[in-house]
């Protein structure tokens, strides 16, 4: 590789990290509650970016082939042993709130039922949190579908499973008032 | 009202946890570091292999000149062709290892992670190329030097030692490869059932 090339590749590098900085983070955040868990998947995050920047030829948007780096460096693979899979997702997020806002049903989450429904969440299993992790970022399910490798309306079916489910434990449970 | 509430403390987490983040310029330097020392691993192994067949064929010259026979020659081929086996072999995992894909969709990555770490009898087949090679290598080495005993034992006597050798590095491998390994592939065959699952 020439000085020049590899100039041109930390620019971009840089660049994308800076664009894409909010998205990695809170990729860790749902995979790695703690701290310093955090910084280790970051870290690796930057070092699968800056390993598949030769092959990013623009087929897919940036942000899904970040979005899959993410994911799938979060998910850990490649690594030395699978992660705990602990994906916490945090309690704060509006789009957590609006959940359920968009769908047919009837259902409407209390403001107080955030934290029951966060549990619930983190519940569910490994794949149903990764996609869950996609939703609440407020990806169309059509990204979703490209991040994950199934076809969308598959997507659609399987979240559409995954709130019923929510929904389910949300009335049955404890967490009524 | 406790949304927002939330949602502010979500943002000073993250500006929180982002002081402790790497600064972006300086990992770059240590990234171009490990990608420098990748190749450079990469190319020590390969040179290792050239060493060695470079001797032996030196070695192979010196026989043919001061002719010490046909035995020797051929032993110090196979050693060579051994050598040239274990650089193919090398290379091609190298490639394999380089291939990981962190931008397929996550069914693909999950594929892709159950065939890598799947232990196929094509992969045993190809290893065992080498180690024949080098086996008639050794065993042609010590024919002469165990020349009184009968040709049959001198044979087998090399094949007491190699095989039990090769069987022993075998099971290793295949230990290894059940504790860290298997465990992968086991994980990303369930995820991909569940992926795939309505």
């Amino acid at each position: 590789m020439t000085k020049e090339s590899m100039q041109k590749k930390e620019e971009r590098f840089n660049l994308i990290v800076k664009e894409n900085h909010q998205k990695i983070l809170k990729i860790c955040k749902y995979y790695a509650p703690a701290n310093e868990d955090q910084k280790d998947i970051y870290q690796e995050i930057l070092v699968n970016i800056w390993k598949s920047l030769e092959n990013f030829r623009g087929e897919a948007q940036e942000s899904t082939w970040i979005y899959r780096i993410a994911l799938n460096t979060a998910m850990g693979f490649a690594g030395k042993e699978f992660r705990r899979m602990r994906i916490v997702i945090d309690g704060g997020e509006k789009n957590l709130y609006n959940l359920f806002s968009e769908d047919d049903s009837d259902y409407k989450l209390k403001e107080n039922q955030i934290n029951q429904l966060q549990d619930q969440l983190n519940q569910l299993s490994v794949i149903d949190k990764a996609i869950m992790s996609l939703v609440l970022e407020d990806l169309s399910m059509k990204e979703i579908s490209e991040i994950i490798g199934i076809t969308e309306p598959n997507v659609r079916v399987k979240v559409h499973r995954i709130k019923e489910i929510l929904r389910e434990k949300m009335n049955g449970g404890n967490y009524e008032n | 009202m406790e949304v927002i509430m939330k949602t502010n403390d979500m943002n000073n987490n993250l500006s929180h946890a982002n002081e402790s983040l790497p600064d972006t310029e300086l990992f770059t330097s240590k990234l171009k570091k490990e990608d420098e020392y990748n190749l450079n691993i990469s190319k020590s192994f390969f040179w290792i292999y050239i060493g060695f067949i470079g001797l032996y064929s030196i070695m192979m010259i010196v026989n043919i000149i001061f002719d010490r026979g046909f035995i020797r020659m051929f032993s110090q081929i196979f050693f060579i062709l051994s050598f040239v086996s274990f650089i193919l072999i090398f290379r091609y995992n190298l490639k394999i290892y380089k291939k990981i894909d962190y931008t397929l969709p996550l069914s693909e990555m999950l594929s892709a992670v159950v065939k890598r770490y799947q232990l196929r009898l094509g992969h045993f087949l190809i290893i065992l190329i080498p180690i024949i090679l080098m086996d008639a290598g050794l065993t042609l080495t010590f024919y002469e030097d165990l020349s009184p005993m009968n040709p049959l034992y001198r044979v087998l006597i090399v094949q007491v030692f190699y095989i039990p050798i090769m069987v022993i590095s075998a099971l290793i491998g295949i230990l290894i490869w059940r504790k860290k390994q298997k465990p992968l592939k086991d994980r990303a065959i369930q995820l991909l059932e569940e992926l795939e699952s309505f």
